[in-house]
């Protein structure tokens, strides 16, 4: 039987038991001789909750994404209120008649330098996406071998100079595993990590870029948790955002972000939520 | 930014990511009083405080749009939002006790895993599909006004939904032709 938009409506009342009792009977009668609307009935039923559940859910996740935000102003609010205060204290000071100019000079000084320093730090921080970029980073995880004892493999110490920050050192180890290892993709996973944290954006995107293509096209190329790749590549291009700050780094960077939450397979992890948080940075 | 009652509902009734957005930010100011009463009645969590609020203020959120809730001189969108947390919290007690007196002899009630079901793909369907299944079945929106809202024909609306629907029994029954 095909089911009218007036069937459906008719049957949303009936479930939510907003009908009259002359509407009632006629949708009960209606029941009666199209017994496949029964269905129907009960499906509407669910749906009704589940989208209840739906809407509550994308409510909870904008007011905790709208409070993240509201925190955030907060801090640098506190920041120039107490920095502004200082300056007045400060400027009182000035005014006030000189008892010991030498002390003066030098509270002076040192005032002035830590306004400078002061004012810097603001600078820096008052670029969110400058902030974001410094605490969204996520270090690849060790993969699974290692943890069950494969230590003695180059990539084990190749990992092992990635954690204690010698980046170069860990580039070159890598280089020496063929692609018919079994962590060959965690090697190149880490290989783009060591590009990231030694600022090759550039290369380190496009190693990723090259990851995530091959792992559509090939079975064989299948990487390892696809959601830390992708987010590894938007930070690197955020990174380059941050410092070129042209219109094709933001498109770039929007277009990688709009994939990302289009595609993602957990919406509810801490990549998906990272991915939400830039994505409303950037819209600001 | 004008955060008065009238305001938040107005906000709440436009279509839009942005009046959401500023009529959330208004609501915000409702925390602190709506978690000092959680805190007296004994809700010691500040986290779970947090939580409780954050559902208060979805559910009334669906309330305004479901036309469930009309301001009045009488009621202040503030207190209202925190009668809902307060019984938010004696549900959640209650069911706690219930649970603990219950266990270990009866069994838990299944979860509705039907439910789990659709809700998990209603998650997959695209964003439009997903709006008008629910403005329809939840907010009860008129498609002839879903369709002005969002710049289409009546009939365009009347295809979407029944797309919509189409698209959701398969994502629910994909083996079904």
């Amino acid at each position: 039987m095909n089911i009218s938009t007036e069937i459906l409506l008719q049957l949303r009342k009936y479930a939510k038991g907003e009908l009259s009792p002359g509407e009632r009977s006629a949708v009960e009668e209606l029941l009666s001789r199209h017994p496949e609307l029964g269905a129907e009935l009960e499906s509407t039923r669910q749906l009704i909750q589940a989208a209840e559940r739906l809407e509550r859910q994308r409510l909870v996740q904008l007011i905790v994404e709208i409070e993240a935000r509201a925190d955030r102003k907060g801090w640098l609010q506190a920041l120039r209120v107490a920095i502004s205060g200082a300056w007045r204290r400060f400027a009182g000071y000035l005014t006030m008649p000189p008892r010991v100019p030498k002390l003066a000079w030098a509270v002076t000084a040192a005032a002035l330098l830590v306004a400078i320093a002061g004012y810097w730090w603001y600078l820096q921080s008052s670029d969110v996406l400058y902030t974001f970029e410094k605490t969204a980073y996520i270090s690849p995880p060790a993969p699974e071998a290692l943890r069950r004892g494969a230590q003695g493999h180059v990539f084990a110490n190749a990992f092992r100079e990635f954690e204690s920050g010698n980046f170069r050192q860990s580039l070159h180890l890598l280089e020496n595993i063929p692609d018919a290892d079994s962590l060959y993709l965690f090697a190149r996973v880490l290989e783009a990590h060591n590009y990231y944290r030694l600022g090759e954006y550039d290369r380190a995107i496009g190693l990723l870029s090259g990851l995530e293509a091959a792992s559509k096209d090939s079975a064989k190329y299948l990487i390892p948790n696809p959601d830390h790749v992708a987010w590894t590549r938007i930070l690197a291009l955020l990174s380059e955002f941050n410092q070129n700050k042209t219109a094709n780094t933001k498109q770039d960077l929007q277009s990688a972000l709009d994939q990302f939450i289009r595609t993602s397979e957990n919406p509810s992890d801490t990549y998906y939520r990272k991915a939400r948080e830039l994505y409303s940075l950037l819209a600001e | 930014m004008d955060c008065s009652d009238e305001h938040i509902i107005t906000r709440l009734l436009e279509n839009g990511r942005k009046p959401e957005e500023q009529a959330v930010r208004c609501l915000m100011h409702c925390a602190n009083p709506a978690q000092g009463v959680l805190l007296r009645m004994g809700l010691q969590e500040a986290e779970e405080r947090r939580s409780l609020f954050h559902l208060a203020l979805a559910e009334f959120i669906i309330k305004v749009r479901q036309g469930q809730f009309v301001l009045t001189g009488m009621a202040k969108i503030c207190t209202y939002v925190t009668e809902i947390a307060k019984r938010l919290w004696l549900e959640t007690s209650r069911k706690t006790r219930t649970v603990i007196q219950n266990t270990p002899d009866d069994e838990a009630p299944a979860p509705n895993d039907q439910i789990d079901h659709l809700l998990e793909a209603l998650q997959k369907l695209s964003a439009p599909d997903r709006e008008i299944l629910v403005a329809f079945y939840l907010y009860e929106t008129p498609l002839k006004a879903y369709a002005i809202k969002n710049g289409l024909s009546h009939d365009a609306a009347k295809r979407r939904i029944s797309r919509a629907r189409e698209r959701l029994k398969a994502l629910i029954q994909p083996d079904i032709p």
